[in-house]
């Protein structure tokens, strides 16, 4: 791993030849880069009304000319006729002999090598760059895989501490965030094209005027940053222009946390969490495992790690929440309660360790407030009480209370300055902005990232104000021409993470250099660069302003620093030491306790989290972890609510609040609280693009700045219609009608410390079959996988990281529907016990690569067939689609093209795709291999050296991302490998042991901790 | 001609009284020859042939965009193509048996029908031909399950009961073939001294090879059609037997049975039988035929469906039995989901259907009524289908993992692709009984009086 | 004749040319690896440096592939002979001297290779994965 500013220049004038390597890969990826072709398809698609002013101007002079001018040297030569000959063929052939590769000729595929190739560069072998992903103003440190200088998967930087290998779903899908057809490509002036020259031109009139005015025309909106650079690049800004006011706002913000901790401390502090030394883990509605979580990806780890009745002592988890969450789904005691009733439960708790507060108490949750006080207290010291970001911040000065009086500060709980760059109340801040505009204080706004037109509260109208006041200047920076850009007369096309200089923190404040793996596809200009334009340093690029504010502060012998920060990827001695911060004693009001009636609460959507991620189809039809939804949000209810209104799955109803009234179908949730609605944030989006246009519907229209998280007095009322909806799993318990399966296994930690064997079953002997056993074990290596699930906290990374590894389609709601997903892993959830309150188990399913595989016998053409290590090949190009093989498979993870699924025209999408991997065509089976690419690759590389592969060497996509650490992949033919050591351990076993399949893939059985004192218990 | 030395008329007449080997030639031939076709025979013809046409629209379509086109799905890989497939097979067994078995057993009654038997078992075979070819992904690749010398050094994965069934289909449809048109060489003949057309006669010329009657030929003939006759039987038996297999060698629960084989080819026979009396009733009419096929031989076909009946019966409850007997959670829920399950409707008609209705039969009064064994037949015909639904897609949608439990609703290409098979058959069948002789002229003479050879 | 050539060096514009060993997209060959075990150049791609027009020396059919990985010693070599165009196969009257000891045949030859160079066993490199994922 190196500097990769030097190559960025290089990549302009390489990138369409990179672009040569993959040919002799899949045909996905044939025929290079053609911008002719991207606009043909622009042409084509439906797509929104945004695309249109590209579409007229396709053929005129000027704008082919002006693409020249605006695209990297290479384009010229991509245009070459040769280039799209080849290409059309591709397509050609795609089409109408889709896969026919078996009987026909080779198209001609030409080469095109570098003339003077770069040394770091061997084609067929890749690169990684470490680099930063960044939601919400946390980073998570990436490790970048590039052919050729195209990114093609996101890997956790395994380094790191904050993220020791593992990512999050939108770290992992954002390379195909990077490559979205549907991204805006240009910058537009009231919908035309125009120039970054243009728009400079456009800009210095307004800016001399300001200059007079001191700025005080000046408002830039921007999303949450915790990036130094421009928090310094602010800062000389507001020394140029005084006047000007910087905004901050984000639909999923921080609010709550901070004004909690003002509440606490008299000054807003980030929270940490050490979940490694946690032994009582108390969560006020707080679901600290999922993505967007703060830290999540580190909290995982550390909560995995004491999950394991192996390793030392078991953590025991106590979760309060206000809906079904997968922290609920892990929790050793769980009671649902609606949003408003998690105060009580903290003035219960606060009441208990002495602080002053009006003491709420409710009968039927005396037990677990017991249970959990007394657990609190023998662990003082080592136990943790974590608000929900979405709680009022009453209920966080409690928590900061509590843990405080439990000594735990400074042992699992630490406080440190804000990772967020200029930590201020968003929704004041949004509104201070609205009311500048109307009263007519606004002469330029500067929207820098985000889409207030759409996520904006309710009440705050900013889409109407900026509409209605037309103020004179209006800039829109972004990676899509979305709801907002439509507002504004100029739209500024954002360069991508993957694209553009940048920096951000971690949530331990560790920063990190955001380093580019490919020159921006559509000439994309970042925040740092329009920042830089508005203080008058127009033309310097993202690399120099992010390089120069490092050399201020890092003057002693820069290059080595800064080389050593890049490949590192985060820079050393940034991490915010902790603070020494003491809680006033909280006089907290009596909270509304709650009232009767309906609450309806709003949440970050799991997958597309705010909306910004909507038009991302690997996120859309990623399953929601706790009802495998895609596609989709839904009015969630608890079963006897649902049943008191006569409310079937798949309803329509309209919710009113206010007078404002909203549609949505219900899903009836088990173990949602009673007597409350929860619904997702980000869908109903207007223009998101071909993906996320129209996707479900738009739960901001009842969100009110004062209520932004949990509102009450709704009233929900059945339309009579119903709507379909898209779950990945139709049937979510092991319960059958004849009795319950064995699938998860499971058993409380003293019946585990009992009976340790409880999990194994009776195999039937290895000779049990027709054909005679292959000696496996004679083998150098025998591929095998164990998943623990008890680490497994259902966050779905593995899905996408297998989805972005292995070139897997999206297939689109209707396909869903009908049970035609593709994932090559799913994660299966069941509920066993009372639907009110059930106990919820996680099931990570890949290929179980069977030794005795009922897969293989049945194929009528051999297109499936072991491998002497025992591993379950699939041959695509043989695979003639009988769907015996699916039928004969006891786990289902075989997946079959029904229809031509993958995209084989998109330019942008042929970059993306993993070269290891073959595309699948219509009408092939396909299914997990255990990243059989990875493991030649490291073979290779092994045999080369004259060694034997090491243990962990070779990882598969799943295990990779896992922050869990739950699934490990390894040699089982060596009884030291990590993987050998977790199948020899008691709670090993195997899925559907007795019909004799003897899968590779073992699950460790899942292990609880509750505590016995409480009645309620689970399973 | 031996045959008939036995064969004394104790048993009712199989050829109504009155008839002479003139007659006999004349009847029959002159279908083909002089009668012209009605009006009722071209609509008919037309509607069939309309049917087949859309069968042939659903197939293109598909191959343009793929399976997805139909109700198909995970986890039920396998929907009504194979349903149809099966069901057709099974169809295709009555004209073999009759046919092939019935001659060995010196059943003359047999004569009569095992024409147009054996014409609808090919053509019945045909349209579960239709099946195997399109119900994979990638039809233009079909071919590399056979066995052939090719660049990849790789050859088909002969333990999958799939290749099993080519190679049982293929060899069934052949010989039926042949024995078929073995049998027809003497009538060929027949109507081409009888045909005046020119071309007529060019054509049944070409295909009779130059059939004379002489002694040699016959005996050649005797000899030939005993011998398909011998290769034919275990045939019959072995095609749904192998069909079978594609569901016993599975391991979904509701598949993975032994009793499979034997049930399946008692139910081929019985929707053969049910298929063959569903067209020898219209036809026998139609054409008054009532003179050649007797009511004994309505009564014979009914006692076999009888039979084969309580066979597949027996079949179902030792099934039921055994899901419940082998103590596995798994056969217990296929049960128990068969009989409350989404689609338990569809069971509990296959037992009326399969099972209940067919008892009538055991009154002689409806076994020799043409109307209601019309009836019967149909509703067997319908069961058997169903029967197949259960086997295929009720043990499919819901097997081991619960979190892979789907359900599955066939398309209009399922319902396109099917009825068009059927009028695939109903038009080869209008073609048939146009251009060749229905019932077996010569076998027929053989069953007259005249025909006993006095010692 | 090299014209082409230096025009590209001097413009820095790409030649372009077309792929005569042209392998279908489902197939993933490494060539460090078989360079690394023993294979020569013109095993393959046959006597390249005696074409005045590169051809398709090799039908790069499956078959092809397969009768190596079933029988590598066939064709196996010195690692130092790998690059070598004129290497010939042992015979009696032409040697190959290989860890000092001299061999007079091709056989015995790959088979000392064959373990010297640790190559997997032919079931292994046979694997459907070896070549297609």
């Amino acid at each position: 791993m190196l500097d990769l500013s030097p190559i960025v220049m290089k990549m302009e004038e390489q990138n369409g030849k990179a672009h040569q390597h993959q040919e002799d890969v899949c045909p996905g990826k044939k025929g290079k880069l053609d911008f002719e072709t991207v606009r043909a398809q622009i042409a084509e698609t439906k797509g929104p009304e945004f695309w249109r002013s590209l579409e007229e101007l396709a053929g005129s002079e000027e704008f082919r000319e002006m693409m020249h001018r605006e695209f990297p040297k290479g384009a010229s030569e991509w245009l070459s006729g040769v280039s799209r000959r080849g290409f059309l063929q591709l397509m050609g052939a795609s089409m109408a002999l889709a896969g026919m590769t078996a009987c026909t000729k080779q198209p001609v595929e030409p080469i095109v090598p570098y003339v003077k190739q770069p040394e770091e560069i061997v084609p067929g072998r890749p690169l990684f760059y470490a680099t930063a992903f960044t939601l919400g103003g946390y980073a998570s440190p990436l490790l970048v895989e590039s052919h050729l200088y195209r990114p093609t998967k996101i890997e956790g930087n395994d380094k790191h501490p904050a993220s020791l290998g593992g990512t999050d779903i939108f770290a992992q899908a954002s390379i195909l965030e990077m490559y979205d057809p549907d991204r805006s490509q240009t910058i537009t002036y009231l919908g035309d094209v125009r120039t970054w020259g243009d728009f400079v031109n456009a800009l210095t009139g307004p800016l001399n005027v300001q200059k007079g005015l001191r700025g005080g025309g000046i408002r830039i909106l921007s999303r949450t940053f915790s990036s130094p650079t421009l928090a310094d690049q602010k800062k000389n800004f507001l020394a140029m222009f005084p006047e000007a006011k910087w905004h901050v706002y984000e639909p999923v913000n921080r609010d709550n946390v901070f004004e909690g901790a003002k509440l606490a401390f008299g000054q807003p502090v980030e929270t940490r969490y050490d979940f490694s030394k946690a032994d009582v883990i108390v969560s006020l509605d707080a679901d600290f495992l999922s993505a967007g979580f703060p830290g999540s990806t580190k909290y995982i780890r550390d909560f995995a790690k004491r999950r394991n009745p192996e390793a030392g002592e078991m953590s025991r988890l106590y979760v309060v929440e206000s809906g079904m969450s997968a922290t609920g789904a892990k929790a050793d005691h769980r009671i649902p309660v609606p949003s408003s009733m998690v105060v009580v439960l903290a003035q219960m708790l606060g009441s208990a360790f002495g602080i002053k507060t009006a003491a709420g108490a409710v009968r039927d949750l005396e037990p677990f407030v017991a249970g959990a006080i007394h657990d609190l207290r023998s662990r003082s010291g080592a136990s943790l009480v974590v608000p929900g970001e979405h709680q009022p911040p009453i209920v966080h000065a409690l928590a900061h209370a509590v843990n405080e009086s439990l000594g735990n500060v400074g042992k699992t709980v630490f406080y440190t300055d804000p990772v967020d760059a200029n930590s201020v109340n968003h929704f004041d801040s949004i509104k201070e902005l609205i009311g500048d505009m109307r009263s007519g204080k606004v002469d330029m706004l500067i929207i820098l990232g985000g889409n207030p037109a759409y996520d904006a509260p309710a009440d705050v109208g900013f889409a109407d104000a900026l509409k209605s006041t037309n103020i004179p200047v209006r800039i829109h920076h972004g990676l899509y021409q979305d709801e907002t850009a439509e507002l504004c007369q100029w739209h500024v096309n954002d360069a991508h993470y993957l694209e553009g200089w940048s920096d951000s923190r971690a949530y331990d404040g560790t920063v990190s250099i955001v380093q580019p793996l490919i020159a921006p596809l559509y000439d994309g200009k970042s925040a740092h660069e329009i920042l830089a334009l508005l203080s008058g340093q127009s033309g310097t690029s993202g690399h120099d302003i992010v390089k120069g504010y490092w050399q201020k502060q890092h003057t002693a012998d820069f290059d080595k620093f800064w080389r050593k920060s890049l490949h590192d990827g985060w820079i050393e001695g940034t991490t915010f030491a902790p603070k020494q911060v003491s809680a006033k004693s909280v006089t907290a009001p009596s909270a509304a306790a709650a009232s009767g009636d309906l609450e309806l609460n709003f949440r970050r959507d799991p997958s597309i989290h705010d909306g910004r991620f909507s038009n991302n189809g690997w996120l859309q039809e990623l399953p929601k972890p706790m009802n495998k939804l895609t596609w989709d949000n839904a009015v969630l209810i608890s079963p006897k609510t649902a049943q008191e209104k006569n409310l079937k799955v798949e309803d329509v109803v309209e919710i009113s609040l206010n007078g404002k009234k909203v549609q949505g179908a219900i899903w009836i949730q088990a173990g949602h609280p009673d007597n409350s609605l929860t619904v997702f944030l980000g869908y109903g989006r207007r223009r998101a693009g071909r993906v996320g246009t129209g996707v479900g519907f738009d739960a901001y229209a009842l969100r009110y700045s004062a209520t932004p998280w949990t509102a009450t007095g709704v009233t929900i009322s059945a339309t009579g219609a119903t709507y379909k909806l898209a779950s990945t799993q139709g049937y979510q318990t092991m319960d059958t009608g004849s009795g319950t399966r064995p699938l998860v296994r499971t058993a409380t930690l003293e019946e585990y410390r009992k009976e340790p064997l409880f999990a194994k079953e009776e195999e039937p002997p290895k000779e049990l079959t027709l054909y005679q056993p292959y000696p496996y074990d004679k083998q150098d290596y025998a591929w095998g996988m164990a998943i623990d699930l008890n680490g497994c906290v259902g966050c779905n990374n593995c899905i996408v990281a297998c989805q972005s590894e292995n070139n897997i389609a999206v297939v689109g709601k209707e396909q869903v529907s009908l049970g035609r997903h593709m994932h090559w892993i799913r994660v299966d959830a069941y509920y066993q016990g009372d639907r009110a309150n059930p106990a919820a188990y996680f099931q990570p399913v890949p290929c179980q690569q069977c030794e005795n595989a009922p897969c293989e016998v049945v194929c009528p053409v051999g297109a499936t067939a072991h491998s002497t290590e025992g591993l379950n090949d699939m041959v695509y190009n043989r695979c003639i689609g009988t769907r015996y093989c699916s039928n004969n498979c006891p786990y289902k993870v075989r997946r079959f093209n029904f229809l031509l699924f993958q995209d084989w025209e998109t330019p942008q999408l042929k970059m993306m795709r993993n070269p290891d991997v073959s595309v699948r065509s219509r009408g092939v089976m396909e299914k997990c291999t255990y990243c059989v690419q990875r493991i030649n690759e490291g073979r290779i590389t092994a045999e080369r050296e004259d060694r034997k592969i090491a243990d962990g060497e070779v990882q598969s996509a799943c295990q990779q991302s896992c922050p869990a650490d739950a699934i490990v992949f390894g040699n089982i033919n060596d009884p030291n490998s990590r993987v050998s050591k977790l199948k020899a351990q008691a709670r090993n076993y195997s899925l559907l042991a007795d019909l004799n399949t003897r899968p590779r893939t073992t699950y460790l059985a899942e292990i609880r901790n509750p505590n016995s004192e409480i009645e309620e218990k689970h399973s | 001609m031996s045959e008939q030395t036995e064969q004394k008329p104790l048993r009712a007449p199989v050829i109504a009284p009155g008839y002479s080997f003139g007659s006999v030639t004349d009847k029959i031939s002159s279908i083909v020859l002089t009668r012209p076709a009605s009006n009722g025979w071209f609509m008919g013809f037309g509607v069939a042939f309309l049917l087949m046409q859309m069968m042939l629209f659903a197939i293109g379509y598909l191959v343009l965009k793929g399976i997805g086109i139909w109700g198909d799905t995970t986890p039920i890989g396998w929907g009504f193509e194979i349903v149809n497939f099966v069901w057709w097979i099974g169809i295709g067994h009555a004209g073999t048996l009759i046919s092939a078995i019935l001659m060995l057993l010196r059943q003359s009654w047999r004569n009569s029908i095992n024409r147009f038997a054996e014409a609808m078992t090919l053509f019945a075979v045909a349209c579960a031909g239709v099946f195997p070819a399109i119900h994979v992904g990638r039809p233009w690749l079909a071919y590399w399950m056979f066995p052939y010398p090719n660049t990849m050094s790789y050859w088909p994965q002969f333990r999958s009961p799939l290749i099993w069934d080519v190679f049982a289909v293929s060899t069934y449809a052949t010989i039926s073939a042949l024995f078929w048109f073995v049998g027809l060489i003497p009538d060929l003949a027949t109507l081409r001294d009888r045909s005046e057309k020119r071309p007529l006669k060019i054509i049944y010329g070409m295909l009779a090879l130059g059939w004379r009657g002489s002694a040699r030929h016959w005996h050649r003939y005797e000899t030939a059609y005993l011998l398909l006759a011998g290769l034919a039987t275990p045939l019959v038996l072995s095609v749904h037997t192998v069909v079978s297999f594609d569901f016993a060698i599975g391991i979904v629960p509701g598949w993975h049975t032994t009793i499979f084989p034997p049930y399946f080819v008692a139910g081929a026979i019985y929707s053969g039988f049910a298929m063959v009396v569903m067209l020898c009733i219209p036809i026998r009419k139609i054409y008054g035929l009532e003179g050649f096929i007797t009511e004994t031989h309505l009564d014979n076909s009914a006692k076999v469906m009888l039979a084969t009946g309580l066979i597949v019966g027996y079949g179902y409850i030792v099934e039921a039995f055994m899901g419940w007997y082998s103590g596995n959670r798994y056969e217990e829920f296929t049960l128990w989901n068969r009989l409350h399950g989404p689609y338990h409707v569809l069971y509990w008609l296959l037992w009326i259907c399969n099972i209940f209705v067919p008892q009538v039969l055991w009154i002689k009064k409806l076994r020799t009524n043409p109307f209601w064994l019309f009836i019967i037949s149909a509703v067997v015909l319908v069961g058997m289908w169903l029967e197949r639904f259960v086997i295929v897609v009720m043990s499919l949608h819901r097997d081991f993992l619960t979190s892979s439990w789907g359900m599955y609703y066939p398309t209009k290409w399922d319902w396109m692709t099917y009825i068009g098979t059927i009028g695939m058959f109903l038009a080869a069948i209008f073609l048939f009984v146009r251009v060749l002789p229905m019932i077996s002229i010569f076998e027929m003479r053989t069953l007259l009086p005249e025909a006993e050879v006095k010692e | 004749m090299l014209e082409p050539v230096r025009e590209s060096f001097k413009t820095g514009k790409s030649l372009v040319w077309n792929r005569v060993n042209d392998l279908p997209d489902f197939v993933y060959f490494n060539h460090s690896i078989h360079i690394n075990k023993g294979v020569g150049c013109n095993t393959c791609h046959g006597p390249v440096d005696r074409m005045p027009l590169m051809y398709n020396y090799a039908s790069l059919e499956m078959e092809w592939c397969l009768d190596c990985h079933r029988a590598p010693e066939k064709n196996l070599r010195p690692r130092d002979q790998v690059f070598n165009m004129r290497y010939e196969q042992p015979t009696a009257e032409s040697p190959v001297e290989f860890d000092g000891k001299k061999y007079m045949d091709q056989l015995s030859l790959g088979t000392a290779l064959k373990d010297k160079y640790h190559l997997r066993s032919k079931q292994d490199i046979t694997s459907c994965s070896t070549c297609h994922r």
